[in-house]
């Protein structure tokens, strides 16, 4: 890796939220890294059932990267915006590929767990969550940041309204529909003429 | 759909949303949309998924994504599909052992050292619990896999301890078609597995890279996945999650059976939704229905596997989960494999198809049955051809198949019939029992005894009495000895001298036997006042008379009294032959201590008394009194007496015979009679002085005995640890022979209401019956597994039997061939006896065993307890032979040398007591060790245990030709049950066959 000072870091935040796409592009290994490299060690460390707490390690992630603890909130908000659509790019990779062997072999294979998750609850078809995702950002791009910094990120409603510089009650109200929306289309799916979603 | 329609609708959707109540919130929408009812029926949808979306993408995948990039390299491709939820934010993939993974993102890195134990060499992939790796084990330098297991797991402490259990069970299975799990781990709170590390590739991606495996590869593959499934099994372990992802092929293309019983743990984590725990395309109906999980389970699962070896496709396809679960749950059923293949071998469809019944009862028993039932399945050939011990399933799996052809079952029966027929016909001329007259039941004999104890003054009713049989040996030896007439024996059945004795005891006490539960002759010993001993010949003659006088005189006179009573009497005896006799005998008999007839001249204790009238027990032996001299009373009687008498003369009608006779008396009243044969010895003064070869004999059978039970004990407690003893024949074996043991006290034991009955002989009967539980069930542990090895086709029939498999052909098969040679075999040695005849020898006797007039004689009471005699040693013998056998293979290193040697050693064993050998009957002598050591090998176990059991039809019961003679019972009721067996045996070895039509259609 090269060396890259928390001065670049923030810098190329600043230049993402301008627009900048080769900044995002610069940022994500960064990220990527440094999210791997804190959340293994706290998933060695606190072993025992512990579920990763996502605001603690964006924000872990965030200061080591930018050395600084007094960040602007834009700074901030970009680092979470970058986080969150870093993570969907690894759920997203990782459900292609085992897409790809899907169709290599032929046939569904569930393992163990998943069984029982689905014995439980219902199962998610990942792609077309992302592809829904995608289509409502496409009509509404504040419900797709909403959802992408809520499911992917992890953010709570009050640290989204922070980071979007909206009010909790338009998250709330935002959230509430964007899920709907969402949930009617992985609902129905299928042809081009009922999807809710799909433009035209 | 327009963004501005969308607008439109999420613009209304969200007012809608504002108006909680349902009468306002549907007023405004009426309002709002007039005249657009498409638009009012948009709004209403969302409303209506609103409510539904509740919980929907509520929970963050944040976490499933920070597990993806700890571990898993994005992008980088794995085979599995992966099922993201809202409830759970983990992802987890199905086992695959692929040995190539990046090690990229892996929580270790190559050249981590673990628990200074493990170093990694690299990722191999990820389970469906945690990551696989493999590493090097630094202490015994050797490659592992190192299976990590769920944070979840770790932490909880019932899940962990079930763990434990489930791999301390799964380290006993070894099988070269299992993976070897070898230890536990834990490195920073992570559990691991440590097993074998397999270098090959899954079955899954095998079968997805060339379809189906060609026909042969197919059926090696099936047959070494039974086989690993088997080895499972046998511990226990049921598999649960059995697929091709699970099936390694190694580099040499055999199968190995990986994480099994694992399933069961990762099922434990989802609140014990167990039955789910496996993968819905190869769950059995009973598993998809969260039922029990059983064996047959597997069997299901196993069936689902051969059915995608043999035809490349999956049984089961659908396009996704829920898709999947819906089509397991209906009751679609695989389309058959021949539809698919339509050269297929119909014996794989029909084990594949017996294997996915859905009722569970209805597939094959165990893995062993699949794989016998495949084509030329074999797997108890296969297990030898490796090396290994077949278990006792595998024996009895084994495909042999042991029908009959009629005729040959018909011959075998015929031959029984004709055996029988001929011990029938020469039991006049070769049995003891049909020499000496039996014209008196024991109850006359019983009567008898009684008459004559009230005749020599003991008339009190006794409180007990006891009676038997018994051979007399000493005479029938000396008879062969020293009588070289053709017609010896013919001599017998004038009764006397007897060579069958009845004894009758009776007591004012119960009697209780010391030694044993059985009352004998001289046990208990008898010692109580008043117990009397009387032996009768089978036409009644007394032969012997003993009783024991009273303790204190009964007169009641002191002793000193009784000094100058006994003069008076001695003056008043009107018998001078007697007061004479006893003169005299105190004169010659200078060893005073035991004689009481001390001489009147010495004064200080004479006691000479009235003696009874001698000639009256003379009578009583059917003897004259006139034809004998008196002479001096030499033989001691048993107890306390006051007067002797001896007379000498011979055996009526055989002057050749000399016969003693000895009496004593106590106050008038008999207490000792014998008559006594030149044949017999004074046993009781005999010192007892072993010769150096006795001691050796008694030295060597010590040290045979504890040696051979510390051997079994090693044998038994090795073969137990390596997992090849047969527990389960061993205890039902065990069990048998404490039944055996018990049945034979409940029958036999002399039963009395005394305390010491209740808890000494109860007590020593559990004993005994203990010891010989425990003693056959160490010997058959210690012995059945050596010759399970070595000659597993020997135990087929036997361990199907222990499996309670009785309609087996097979069986029946070797349960008829054993009856035939038994018989047989008792047909030989009336041959040994009869043939030198022809060469005009002096005809010897069969020698029946003693339990013959012991029990055999007392009909109905006698037939359990010799039954029960009857059934140990036929299980014991075979297993002598056996132990001989492996014994002589261990020391020879060649069966053939061993099985001569054996055959030698038996020979002369078994002709060794043969008194009268000509070379006829050696020749003839050569039969047993060879029907023995034939029928062993050829037929195996059962076989040679029938035999033996059969065989004891002769020396245990008393066969005659006089069917309704009192002493048949015993005979009749063996012969009746002999003949239930053999019918069992025709029917079961023919296996459905018709008895007459078949033979003339077969080709």
């Amino acid at each position: 890796m090269t060396t890259i000072t928390p001065q670049e870091i923030t810098g190329l935040l600043a230049d993402w939220g301008k627009g900048n796409r080769e900044a995002f592009d610069k940022l994500t290994p960064l990220v990527y890294a440094e999210l791997r490299r804190i959340a293994r060690r706290q998933m060695s460390r606190e072993r025992h059932g512990h579920t990763l707490q996502a605001t603690a390690l964006v924000n872990e992630a965030f200061i080591r990267l930018s050395g600084q603890e007094n960040f602007s909130w834009q700074d901030r908000a970009h680092f979470y915006a970058v986080c969150a659509q870093v993570m969907r790019r690894i759920l997203i990779d990782h459900a292609r590929a085992n897409a790809r062997d899907k169709r290599g072999g032929g046939a569904i294979q569930v393992s163990l767990d998943e069984a029982a998750v689905l014995a439980g609850g219902q199962a998610t078809d990942f792609l077309a969550l992302d592809e829904a995702l995608g289509a409502l950002e496409a009509f509404d791009p504040q419900k797709g940041r909403i959802v992408e910094l809520r499911y992917f990120a992890g953010l709570g409603i009050e640290e989204t309204a922070e980071v979007l510089q909206i009010s909790p009650t338009t998250v709330r109200r935002e959230w509430r529909r964007a899920k709907a929306w969402l949930y009617r289309a992985l609902a129905e799916g299928g042809g081009d003429e009922t999807r809710p979603l799909a433009t035209d | 759909m327009k963004p501005d329609r969308w607008r439109q609708i999420d613009q209304l959707f969200e007012a809608a949303l504002e108006r909680e109540d349902g009468a306002a919130r549907a007023e405004f929408l009426a309002e709002a949309c007039a005249g657009d009812d498409a638009l009012r029926r948009e709004v209403e949808k969302m409303l209506g998924f609103d409510r539904q979306a509740e919980d929907f993408i509520e929970t963050p995948v944040f976490g499933v994504a920070a597990q993806l990039i700890t571990g898993q390299p994005v992008g980088g491709s794995a085979p599995g599909a992966a099922v993201l939820s809202e409830k759970k934010d983990s992802l987890k993939r199905p086992p695959t052992h692929s040995t190539s993974g990046s090690i990229d993102d892996a929580r270790f890195i190559p050249g981590d050292v673990l628990a200074e134990r493990y170093r990694i060499v690299g990722l191999l992939g990820r389970g469906g619990m945690g990551e696989v790796y493999r590493a090097d084990d630094l202490k015994l330098k050797q490659p592992v896999a190192l299976k990590f297991l769920p944070e979840s797991l770790s932490a909880d402490g019932a899940a962990l301890a079930r763990f434990y259990s489930e791999v301390s069970v799964a380290r006993q299975i070894s099988h070269r078609h299992v993976c070897r799990v070898y230890d536990v781990g834990e490195y920073e709170g992570q559990h691991f597995i440590s097993m074998e590390f397999v270098r090959g590739e899954e079955l899954a991606s095998l079968l997805k890279r060339i379809n189906r495996l060609p026909h042969d590869k197919a059926v090696e593959v099936a047959r070494q996945l039974c086989a690993g499934l088997a080895a499972i099994h046998d511990q226990g372990v049921i598999h649960r999650d059995l697929k091709p992802a699970n099936i390694m092929l190694d580099e040499r293309g055999d199968v190995r059976i990986t994480d099994f019983g694992i399933a069961a743990l990762t099922a434990n984590l989802r609140d014990a939704r167990e039955a789910l725990a496996g993968t819905p395309a190869y769950m059995s109906p009973e598993q998809l229905a969260g039922g029990e999980l059983t064996v047959a389970s597997d069997i299901y699962s196993l069936g689902l596997v051969l059915y995608e070896v043999f035809t490349g496709k999956k049984a089961f396809e659908a396009a996704n989960l829920n898709d999947m679960l819906r089509l397991r749950r209906s009751d679609t059923t695989p389309t058959s494999p021949s539809k698919l293949i339509s050269d297929l071998d119909p014996l794989v469809e029909r084990v594949i198809l017996r294997c996915l019944e859905r009722d569970a009862g209805a597939r094959p028993a165990s893995a062993l049955k699949v794989a016998a039932a495949l084509p030329g399945g074999d797997p108890l050939a296969a297990a030898l051809a490796a090396g290994e011990t077949p278990s006792p399933e595998m024996v009895a799996a084994a495909p042999k198949q042991g029908g009959l052809r009629p005729p040959i079952a018909l011959a075998l029966v015929a031959a029984f019939i004709v055996g029988v027929a001929l011990l029938v016909v020469f039991s006049g001329r070769v049995s003891l029992h049909r020499f000496v007259p039996l014209k008196k039941s024991p109850d006359d004999l019983k009567a008898r005894a009684g008459e004559i104890a009230k005749r020599a003054g003991y008339e009190t009713p006794p409180l007990d009495t006891a009676h038997g049989f018994v051979a007399e040996y000493e005479y029938l030896e000396h008879v062969q000895k020293e009588d070289a007439s053709l017609e010896r024996w013919e001599k017998l059945k004038t009764g006397q001298p007897a060579a069958i004795t009845f004894w009758y005891r009776q007591s004012p006490h119960y009697l209780e036997a010391y030694d044993y539960w059985e009352i004998a002759p001289h046990d208990p010993p008898n010692e109580v006042s008043g117990m009397l001993l009387v032996k009768l010949d089978t036409t009644g003659r007394l032969t012997y008379f003993e009783a024991a006088p009273p303790q204190v005189d009964e007169t009641g006179e002191t002793n000193a009294n009784a000094t100058t009573n006994t003069t008076t009497n001695a003056n008043q005896n009107p018998n001078a032959n007697a007061n004479a006799n006893a003169g005299t005998n105190a004169g010659t008999n200078t060893n005073a201590g035991t004689s009481t007839n001390a001489s009147t001249g010495t004064g200080t204790n004479a006691n000479t008394h009235a003696a009874p009238d001698w000639s009256v027990f003379f009578q009583e032996a059917g003897l004259d009194i006139a034809n004998f001299r008196q002479t001096p009373s030499r033989w001691t009687p048993p107890r306390h007496a006051d007067a002797r008498a001896g007379w000498e003369g011979t055996y009526p009608g055989r002057p050749e015979l000399p016969l003693k006779i000895e009496a004593a008396a106590y106050r008038g009243k008999l207490v000792y009679f014998e008559l006594i044969g030149s044949w017999q010895r004074p046993t009781r003064q005999t010192l007892f002085e072993a010769s150096v070869g006795q001691k050796t004999f008694i030295a060597f059978l010590l040290i045979f005995y504890f040696g051979a039970l510390a051997l079994g004990a090693l044998l038994a407690w090795r073969n137990l640890r390596l997992g090849r003893g047969d527990r389960r024949g061993a205890f039902r074996l065990a069990v048998f022979a404490f039944a055996v043991r018990m049945i034979h006290w409940v029958f036999f034991a002399h039963h009395v209401p005394t305390v010491g009955e209740v808890v000494g002989q109860f007590a020593g009967a559990l004993q005994t019956a203990v010891y010989w539980a425990f003693f056959m069930g160490l010997m058959y542990l210690a012995l059945e597994p050596l010759l399970r090895r070595r000659w597993p086709e020997w135990m087929i029939s036997w361990s199907r039997l222990l499996a309670g498999d009785f309609r087996d052909p097979l069986i029946g098969r070797d349960v008829l061939i054993g009856a035939a040679f038994g018989i047989a075999l008792s047909v030989a040695n009336n041959a040994q006896v009869l043939v030198p005849r022809l060469f005009g020898q002096r005809p010897s006797l069969v020698t029946n065993s003693g339990l013959l007039y012991d029990k055999g004689l007392l009909g109905l009471s006698g037939f359990i307890p010799l039954l029960m005699n009857q059934t140990s040693a036929s299980i014991m013998f075979p297993f002598v032979i056996i132990s001989l056998l492996l014994f002589f293979t261990m020391l020879l290193r060649r069966k053939r040398l061993a099985i001569a040697a054996s055959w030698l050693l038996f020979y002369v064993a078994l002709n060794l007591n043969f008194g009268d050998a000509t070379p006829a009957s050696l020749l003839i002598g050569a039969i047993f060790p060879t029907i023995l050591l034939t029928v062993l090998t050829r037929f195996g176990l059962l076989a040679q245990i029938t035999m033996h059991f059969f065989s004891h039809l002769l020396p245990f019961y008393p066969v005659t030709t006089e069917f309704s003679a009192w002493y048949a019972t015993s005979f009749l009721l063996q012969l009746f049950l002999l003949s239930s067996i053999l019918l069992y045996a025709f029917y079961t070895s023919l296996a459905g066959q018709p008895i007459f039509r078949g033979q003339f259609l077969e080709d």
